[in-house]
């Protein structure tokens, strides 16, 4: 009616798509959680796996590294020994 | 009639009524609705969404990783490893008709576990299996059996099995700390389990994830001063020696007196954390720690740390000891031979009884107390290792004559091994008594100790006990070669009921390497040590001489400058 005012019926419809774009937005951003919580839980799956993996390797070098096994197969397989002191010289600094 | 004729001609007013009656009903729903739904008032709306939260959405624990456990060198020693543990609905499971065929895959009784279902036939909650491997579980879970399900768990295994065993102590099914390092360190070890919401379905099976309330926290990892490689070396010399010696239990202890790190810490009988069906907590026990005995004549040097403090005597000072026994009180204590007029030196050297007793008498019984409570005995050594003793020192009201004397050769108070090597270190590090600990230091911020002696009167002493081990000592069998090594053996009678055991002996040995710059200092404990060899010179002084060489060997101590011609000449000039 007067300059500088819009109408009523301008604001509403200006007001009522952006209700749509807003309400669009929830579902997007909702739709976002929802798949990167599902990718989240993938990954965590995942990395459950690999550190399953991994302890299991840390154990396997630790048994096959033994000091006991080393010592066993030195003495036994190699028949390697201690070198005596008399063989031994010391190469200072 | 003609309202006969026409019965749709109700009145209009009560199809109205009853429209807007029903409309009204409904209304009212559809308000209460909204009330309790949207406007979000009152008390009923929170009800209704608890109840709900109730019937669906349920919390599940996160489980963490516990920290690692390594040597010095970064070697594991404790590992967390993902495991599952099998679970079953009882209500669900105890009448399925694949029973038997789960039971199989467990390797279960079937009639037991029919039987166990029932027991708990009204829970929703039981154990099958715990801590299976994830591949096993994997393929029983595939199988789909009603009601069965997996649950992650972290399992702690030990790679270096019996060799830690004691040091480390084990955590209980759980994952709790429950002895040792575990027990100690479980704050920093343990981590902070998180929480996550879940909404289930009317089977109680997840379906889908809300979000997580708590963030998991790892536990932290741990560098501990042991080095998984002298600590080996250590654990095979003395089990050897206990085969040999055919002894009750034994324990070695070895620390580095500059840094106050425990390098290694071994115990018989072994106890391996890795097989709980064969726990045994007797054997779990870290003797070397726990467990407080008479330290006998390793005290000897402490007696002698008075006797040069007291400025009564030096090394070289002669004490007459004829005729090889001297009465004190009502006892007559003997030297097993007559060693006449000799110096202080050969007093420590020969463990001669009467020497230390004129010693005893000279310096008094006060003044060499307190040397005993400088270096730390009746006062743990602060490693803080759950169940350590602090061994004790007497405490009289009134001293007999003998007591003031046999306290000098180490009668009359108790100490642990870990506590003779702190005092020892003492020696080894200047005079300086530092605390003792498990974790790695770092060489530049260590904590600072604390001078307990004149640096001359350490200096002595370390003279003193290089002779111990030289031709003529007490404890030959404790040289190692290429190095100079002192120490100080100790044979003690065992208390039984009635007073000491004539036939029952503990064997003791402390000793320090190199002695060209002194710093690594191993204390060796055989109880009950059978057949003749029952003396710290002959059943403990050889435990030492092995261990200390395995000691130098793998801390790459430079053999002495002394032998190095020795050396050159014996091979030749080669290379």
């Amino acid at each position: 009616m007067s300059q500088g005012r819009p109408s009523p019926m301008l604001v509403a419809g200006l007001l009522g798509i952006g209700l749509i774009i807003s309400a669009l937005a929830v579902v997007a951003s909702t739709h976002q959680v929802r798949s990167d919580y599902a990718r989240l839980q993938a990954l965590e799956l995942q990395r459950w796996e690999l550190q399953e993996q991994y302890t299991r390797l840390l154990l396997e070098i630790n048994t096959w590294a033994a000091p006991h096994r080393i010592n066993q197969i030195a003495s036994d397989a190699l028949s390697m020994q201690a070198p005596d002191l008399s063989l031994a010289q010391v190469v200072a600094e | 009639m003609k309202r006969a004729a026409q019965p749709s001609m109700l009145p209009r007013w009560r199809f109205i009524v009853v429209c807007l009656g029903l409309a009204a009903l409904a209304a009212t729903l559809v308000g209460r609705l909204v009330h309790l739904q949207v406007t979000d008032g009152g008390q009923g709306a929170v009800f209704l969404r608890e109840q709900g939260a109730l019937r669906t959405v349920r919390t599940a624990e996160i489980p963490v990783y516990r920290g690692l456990i390594e040597d010095r060198n970064g070697v594991p020693l404790a590992v967390s490893s993902p495991v599952v543990s099998l679970w079953a609905n009882p209500q669900r499971l105890k009448d399925s008709d694949r029973l038997p065929e789960l039971a199989e895959q467990l390797s279960l009784d079937a009639d037991a576990l029919q039987d166990k279902l029932n027991f708990y036939g009204d829970k929703q909650f039981m154990y099958l299996a715990r801590h299976q491997t994830p591949d096993f579980a994997r393929g029983v879970l595939r199988a789909n059996f009603p009601g069965v399900r997996g649950e992650r768990e972290y399992r702690r295994y030990y790679p270096a099995g019996e060799v830690t065993g004691q040091v480390l102590g084990l955590t209980n099914v759980d994952g709790r700390g429950i002895a040792g390092i575990e027990l100690a360190f479980e704050e920093w070890l343990q981590g902070v389990p998180g929480k996550k919401r879940f909404i289930k379905d009317l089977h109680g099976e997840a379906v889908r994830d809300i979000g997580v309330v708590v963030e998991p926290r790892s536990g932290k990892a741990l560098a501990l001063s042991l080095d998984l490689r002298l600590q080996y070396a250590q654990h095979r010399e003395l089990q050897r020696a206990m085969k040999e010696t055919g002894a009750a239990a034994g324990s070695a202890v070895t620390i580095d007196a500059w840094t106050g790190e425990v390098l290694a810490a071994s115990n018989y009988p072994v106890f391996n954390p890795n097989s709980r069906s064969a726990l045994d907590f007797g054997s779990a026990r870290n003797r070397a720690f726990t467990d407080a005995f008479e330290p006998g004549s390793t005290v000897k040097t402490l007696t002698l740390v008075a006797a040069l403090e007291s400025e009564l005597f030096h090394i070289d000072s002669l004490v007459d000891t004829n005729p090889g026994r001297i009465r004190v009180g009502a006892k007559v204590l003997h030297d097993p031979r007559n060693h006449g007029e000799i110096s202080v030196s050969t007093i420590i050297e020969k463990s001669s009884q009467v020497g230390v007793t004129k010693l005893a008498q000279a310096v008094g019984h006060e003044a060499i107390l307190d040397v005993l409570y400088r270096f730390g005995l009746g006062n743990p050594t602060g490693t803080g290792f759950p169940g350590e003793r602090a061994g004790q020192l007497p405490d009289l009201d009134h001293w007999s004559d003998i007591e003031k004397v046999t306290l000098a050769f180490g009668y009359g108070l108790t100490a642990t091994p870990i506590q003779l090597a702190r005092a020892y270190a003492v020696l080894a590090n200047d005079g300086v008594r530092r605390p003792l600990t498990l974790l790695k230091q770092d060489p530049d911020a260590l904590p600072p100790g604390e001078r307990v002696i004149d640096a001359d009167v350490a200096r002595s002493v370390l003279q003193v006990l290089d002779r111990v081990t030289g031709p003529g000592g007490t404890a030959t069998l404790a040289r190692v070669p290429g190095f100079s090594v002192g120490g100080k053996t100790g044979t003690v009678h065992k208390v039984g009921e009635g007073g000491y055991l004539d036939d029952q002996y503990v064997a003791l040995f402390v000793g320090i390497a190199p002695l060209s710059a002194p710093r690594y200092v191993t204390a060796i404990l055989i109880d009950q040590p059978r057949g003749d060899h029952y003396g710290g010179g002959l059943a403990a002084a050889p435990v030492y001489s092995r261990i200390t060489e395995e000691v130098l060997r793998i801390r790459n101590a430079q053999p002495e400058q002394s032998d190095m011609g020795a050396l050159l000449a014996t091979s030749g000039g080669g290379q």
